[in-house]
């Protein structure tokens, strides 16, 4: 053992591990290693957090490099192609979507709502929409359902938890400008929500909503502020 | 492209908004590539690593809110942990610095620079109290993502001489940046 190992006091090791962690220098094991443990270990995250902080002004010496369109191109492609269309039927059932609830659940786990009519600025005037809000591992948390002619949002709590002192917090996103809330999702299997006018009018197949959880309330600067547990593309069914 | 630009955009994809995402990808990828050219050398497999850098950025843009960093930094963290994984999976000797991808000598982000200047001059200041060896060593390590093997063929000393090294330089950095 040298004696600069003798020199660091025991508790220097978990930050002298972030630390190698941020530098990179550690091999694929032990970086994985440090990658779980900033999963699961709060102390260990706040170290490796403020190793990045200190070392990032480093970052400085990376030239910039315009890399070519078709690197954009292939990611759109790979983030944003249409989903591949499934047989229609069951799922473009209104009945269905109505009446969602925790016994369907089984079910809603494996949806995916096909794509049968492309965007178009009438469509949610006439037929339904539904957006159904997954997770990064592709189970279904939440599903909105917009009826036309309603003021109103109804929202079916498939597979979600937070804490008791967080609300849900429900959020539209139609492309042109940033999210707007819908409002805080009530904690119960099936809610509906009342939507201002202007945000029903512009209600369409292709935009997006997502959930967060944000503190009791909602969020207190207007977007959202904690996790995105959900996220779905709505379609007309 | 500000900071303040740069971390409004980052709720607003955790929102998948896509014309926030469109608009991160025109003013960040740049810098973004330059990371991962940096570290990997071979420019086609940087393509590969950014676009798997932008698809975590997308997945991901939710956890910014819950850091205190950069929004700059953050997603340099990204694109170098991303790099880092890949070299470090090749299990083989990465290409000799020297021939490394020819943008080595090219000048810093001026951008970048002006935005952190104050940090960048506290860092500088405090590598400068390192041997300059080690100093030489660390930014190699953080720059190039050179591993402990590497670096140690790289200055010609055992491995554990090249540990000790690094972890004596980031102590006394640490000590340096907080004092």
């Amino acid at each position: 053992m040298s004696s600069v190992d003798k020199e660091m006091m025991p508790e220097d090791g978990d930050d002298l591990l972030a630390a190698e962690y941020v530098l990179g220098v550690l091999d694929v094991s032990a970086r994985r290693a440090a990658e779980a443990r900033v999963a699961d270990d709060r102390a260990f995250a706040r170290m490796v957090a403020d190793w990045q902080n200190r070392l990032s002004p480093l970052d400085d010496e990376y030239a910039t490099v315009t890399p070519p369109p078709m690197v954009k191109a292939a990611l759109d492609k790979r983030l944003f192609a249409p989903a591949k269309v499934q047989s229609p039927g069951f799922f473009q059932s209104l009945a269905f979507w109505r009446g969602l609830s925790l016994a369907s659940l089984a079910l809603a786990a494996f949806v995916v709502v096909p794509e049968v009519l492309r965007r178009d600025p009438q469509i949610a005037k006439v037929i339904p929409i539904v957006a159904p809000m997954q997770a990064d591992t592709g189970e279904v948390r939440f599903v909105a359902l917009y009826e036309p002619g309603s003021d109103e949002i109804r929202v079916t709590r498939v597979k979600a938890e937070k804490g008791a002192d967080r609300d849900y917090e429900l959020w539209f996103v139609d492309g042109g400008s940033s999210p707007e809330s819908m409002g805080v999702v009530p904690d119960a299997e099936s809610v509906t929500l009342k939507v201002k006018p202007e945000i029903i009018a512009r209600i369409n197949a292709g935009d997006a909503f997502a959930v967060s959880v944000e503190p009791i309330g909602g969020s207190p600067t207007g977007s959202a502020t904690g996790p995105v547990i959900a996220v779905g593309v709505s379609k007309a069914i | 492209m500000s900071a303040e630009e740069l971390s409004s955009l980052l709720p607003r994809i955790a929102l998948k908004d896509r014309a926030a995402f469109d608009r991160l990808y025109a003013v960040a990828s740049p810098k973004l590539f330059g990371v991962c050219l940096r570290i990997l050398s071979e420019r086609s497999e940087a393509e590969d690593a950014l676009q798997e850098v932008f698809v975590k950025i997308w997945s991901r843009a939710d956890r910014y809110a819950q850091s205190d960093a950069s929004a700059l930094g953050w997603l340099c963290a990204i694109a170098r942990n991303h790099s880092i994984d890949r070299i470090r999976a090749r299990q083989k000797p990465a290409q000799p610095i020297e021939a490394a991808f020819d943008i080595a000598d090219a000048a810093p982000d001026p951008e970048r620079q002006a935005v952190n200047s104050g940090e960048g001059r506290r860092i500088d200041r405090c590598m400068q109290e390192l041997d300059p060896g080690k100093a030489d060593a660390v930014k190699l390590a953080y720059v190039e993502g050179r591993s402990y093997e590497e670096l140690a063929a790289r200055f010609d000393v055992p491995l554990n001489t090249m540990r000790t090294w690094l972890r004596r330089s980031l102590m006394k950095l640490k000590e340096c940046l907080e004092r």
